[in-house]
């Protein structure tokens, strides 16, 4: 082992080899290659130099065999030879950047077949650049010659580039640099491709009058499908060969209309007409190249002209797709109108390259401008999804400008309000005050006054006018004190002021109190009404009941909060509509008056007790 | 025979006073309201009228001459508010009956009253012998509470419970002291309260007197803090 390494250093490192002559022998044999080398190359007469890369022509005389595979095949052989300073080492490998045929392809290591292709012979990996190892193993020896024989469709052609050997490590980034360029780029584009695809038909689902989507979707997929035959590895297509030729030629059909439906959207051009025309047209192409209308319609040797055709189309789009996309004004039309017209004029090209026209070691075009298609479909995607983002923002800022805007005005609706509501509150306050001073107060007063003037000499009865006054002032003034709902309070504070008066009399008071609900509306002009009308009952029942109790009670029910005074005097305190009311003077009329206007009822009933007032305060008042 | 008392509110119905008879201040600028209140004074026998004054300024030069049972004052003096006689007598004397003498007993003066210091307050339009029977009372250590009084303690606590203004200041009223704030604020009488909540009704009138008491300690805490907010105090 240790003997072997340094033998190994020992050894000039071994030279590439890049072979752009070779001798070159031909035959009509079985696509089959075999075992070992014919005979009939044996003679040095049979090999002629060429140079590489080299080509053979198609030969349209020629007629096309058809069918499966046939029994005879022109067969060219290359040979080249190995020069002793590529032989060294053991890691020496083949690079053939590119063959092209229908047919098949072996490598021969000296006498020795080390490859042969083993895919259909029309939809072979032509486009695969070609790695092999020269090495024969441990031990073994490098060979002196190197083979490469292609066996081709009668007729049909075939060609093979340079051809390159050396150690893996210095030739290897060609090999891997064109794999990439001419198939690992277009399996990416591909993926790439159909998932955004996918993500469109999620896109198209949702929204199905957006058919662009759906265009976009259909790009993706005819995109794979068509440049599928530019991947294929050694196997041969999962099916039958005429099928995988309908699949791709139509692919490419299609992809030429789908491109144009989306040129038209983008240029904002409306052709139903012609849009819907070219689609029944493709459908019915579509239906008539299948292979079930003819098996042999597509064959390697009709394979062009269908190209040719499809192109025809793919240039006739293009040129009133491209008038289309001038008229719009777009940049993303103008764009996609450039790869659009550059697609026919890079299929000429690999047409010619096809037919052998061009250096084979050059690249087949066609699949590059679909990268630029996923970067538009893409960019399209992203450009709306942005637009939409700002447009809700935009639609938010300005729901929040007018909800804004809206309640600025509320507050200064609800200001004016207030300022309304206050003016009328303070307007109905000073009424209220006007009021009481005329006919309390002031009528008290001059009552008093009246009766000093006259010189009456009942000291008490003008006292006692004088203390009704005081009475009715404090009564006025806790009325102001509560604004809160609170019936209790109301009470309470009469009995607190009145209560000097009724002992006075003579009555006892009994409190029955019992926890009320809030009345709302009851302000401190309603408290007023209240404490007034009870106060009235109250001065009533001193005055003309005789009574010595008077009991205090509350409590509600669904509709209404009730107050009641029972009294135990003879029942001369009745209803004033009663035919002789016995209770003389406005009292009771003021009493009714009152009620009314805070929205109440009250009732005096004669039970054989004595008397009962209820006073009923709703619980909610009904609106004025 | 005495007539009962003009108030609901509650009172001290005391056992009979000792011998020394109690010594009365008055501060009220009404000449005729001042006569009236020396003439019940005088009237009673159990009582010795010490001094009357009818500004605040000679009020509080008053207080440093005299010593007094109970002071009667005026809030609306000539030259300021009688409030400030009721803090400096209150600070002077703890254990002088403070009570504001006022025309409507409304509940706002006397709720600031109390939180300067007064015991109660007393209706102007009294007559001679309720003025007397209140001022034996205060100094009996009862206080006379109004449902509107009563009402407003209780609405500051609420208030206090809830959402404060600006900083709570818990009175700290106990459960009971509120319980017997609330059946007054309902309008029941002190011996009403007793017999609902099953206690004497002397007990009654003194969680009145602490109650009262822990108002005005609340209200100079406040104003101690209001000082410190202003910068007034270090």
């Amino acid at each position: 082992m240790l003997l072997g390494l340094s033998a190994c250093s020992q050894e000039p490192p071994p030279e590439i080899v890049h072979w752009q002559q070779a001798e070159r022998a031909s035959e009509t044999a079985a696509f089959i290659p075999p075992a070992t080398l014919p005979a009939a190359l044996a003679s040095a007469d049979a090999w002629k130099p060429v140079a590489l890369p080299d080509s053979r022509p198609r030969q349209p005389e020629v007629e096309y065999a058809g069918g499966a595979q046939p029994a005879q095949a022109d067969v060219i052989w290359w040979r080249l030879t190995l020069p002793e300073s590529a032989r060294a080492g053991d890691d020496v490998h083949l690079y053939l950047p590119r063959w092209q045929t229908v047919g098949t392809v072996a490598v021969y290591a000296d006498n020795r077949l080390i490859y042969r292709t083993s895919g259909s012979l029309l939809w072979n990996s032509f486009n695969r650049p070609l790695w092999l190892s020269l090495s024969q193993g441990e031990g073994g020896d490098m060979p002196h010659t190197v083979l490469i024989r292609m066996a081709s469709e009668r007729g049909l052609g075939g060609a093979i580039s340079s051809v390159w050997a050396g150690p893996a490590e210095d030739l290897m980034w060609r090999y891997r640099a064109r794999a990439i360029l001419q198939v690992d780029l277009v399996v990416w584009s591909s993926v790439t491709f159909v998932a955004v695809g996918i993500f469109s038909l999620a896109v198209f689902w949702a929204r199905r009058h957006e058919k662009i989507y759906l265009v976009f979707f259909m790009m993706a997929i005819l995109y794979m499908l068509r440049y599928l035959h530019m991947t294929i590895g050694e196997l041969p297509p999962p099916v039958p060969d005429n099928w995988f030729g309908w699949m791709t030629i139509n692919a490419l059909g299609w992809m030429a209309l789908c491109i144009f439906l989306f040129l038209m959207w983008i240029s904002r051009r409306e052709w139903p007409m012609l849009e819907k025309s070219l689609i029944v047209g493709g459908i019915l192409v579509t239906i008539a190249t299948t292979p079930i209308v003819d098996p042999h319609l597509l064959t390697p040797a009709t394979l062009p002209y269908a190209y040719g055709a499809a192109l025809m189309l793919l240039a006739v789009l293009a040129i009133i797709g491209i008038r289309a996309a001038r008229a719009s004004k777009s940049r993303t039309a103008w764009i996609l109108a450039a790869i659009y017209g550059s697609m026919p004029i890079i299929g000429l090209y690999d047409m010619a390259f096809l037919d052998y026209h061009v250096n084979i070691e050059s690249v087949y075009l066609r699949p590059y401008p679909g990268i630029g298609l996923i970067v538009i479909c893409a960019g399209l995607i992203y450009h709306r999804y942005i637009s939409s983002l700002k447009a809700v923002e935009g639609a938010n800022a300005l729901l929040a400008k007018r909800v804004a805007e809206r309640e600025a005005e509320l507050s200064e609706k609800y200001t004016q309000l207030n300022q309304l509501q206050q003016h009328h509150a303070l307007a109905q306050e000073r009424q209220r005050i006007m009021q009481e001073m005329h006919d309390g107060l002031g009528s008290s007063l001059i009552s008093a006054l009246h009766m000093v003037e006259r010189g009456t000499p009942n000291r008490d009865e003008i006292a006692q006018v004088l203390r009704a006054c005081i009475d009715d002032l404090k009564l006025a003034l806790d009325s102001l004190s509560i604004a809160e709902s609170d019936l209790l309070a109301l009470l309470a504070t009469l009995r607190f002021r009145l209560n000097s008066r009724l002992q006075a009399a003579g009555i006892a008071l009994q409190w029955n109190i019992a926890e009320v609900p809030p009345l709302p509306w009851l302000d401190t002009q309603s408290a007023l009404h209240i404490l007034r009308i009870l106060q009235e009952v109250l001065a009533n029942i001193i005055k003309h009941t005789q009574a010595n109790r008077i009991e205090f009670s509350t409590r509600c029910d669904t509709r209404d909060v009730i107050v009641e005074v029972r009294d135990n005097g003879h029942g001369t305190f009745t209803h004033p509509t009663a035919e002789t009311p016995s209770f003389p003077g406005r009292g009771l009329t003021n009493i009714a008056n009152r009620a009314t206007a805070i929205g109440a009822t009250c009732a005096w009933e004669t039970t054989p007790e004595g008397g009962l007032f209820t006073l009923r305060l709703p619980l909610e008042r009904a609106k004025a | 025979m005495e007539k009962e008392t003009a108030m609901v509110g509650i009172h001290a119905a005391y056992p009979p006073l000792p011998a020394e008879p109690i010594r009365v201040g008055v501060v009220e600028d009404d000449k005729a309201m001042s006569k009236i209140f020396t003439d019940a004074i005088a009237a009673a026998g159990d009582m010795r009228l010490v001094f009357t004054a009818s500004s605040r300024e000679e009020a509080l030069s008053r207080l440093s001459e005299n010593t007094a049972d109970v002071l009667l004052t005026d809030l609306g003096l000539p030259d300021g508010s009688g409030l400030d006689v009721i803090s400096a007598a209150s600070a002077r004397w703890p254990d002088c009956a403070i009570l504001v003498s006022t025309v409507f007993g409304d509940e706002s003066s006397v709720f600031r009253a109390i939180e300067a210091g007064a015991r109660g307050y007393l209706l102007k339009d009294a007559d001679a012998s309720q003025l007397a029977h209140e001022i034996r009372t205060a100094h009996a250590g009862g206080s006379p509470i109004s449902p509107l009084v009563a009402r407003k303690i209780l609405g500051r606590i609420n208030k206090e419970e809830a959402a404060a203004p600006v900083e709570p200041s818990d009175i700290g009223l106990t459960p009971r002291e509120q319980e017997v704030l609330r059946f007054i604020s309902r309008g029941f009488t002190a011996d009403e309260v007793a017999q609902l909540i099953g206690i004497s009704k002397h007990t009654v009138l003194t969680f009145v007197r602490h109650i009262y008491r822990k108002l005005e300690v609340d209200s100079k805490v406040e104003a101690v803090n209001e000082a410190r907010r202003m910068g007034l105090l270090a």
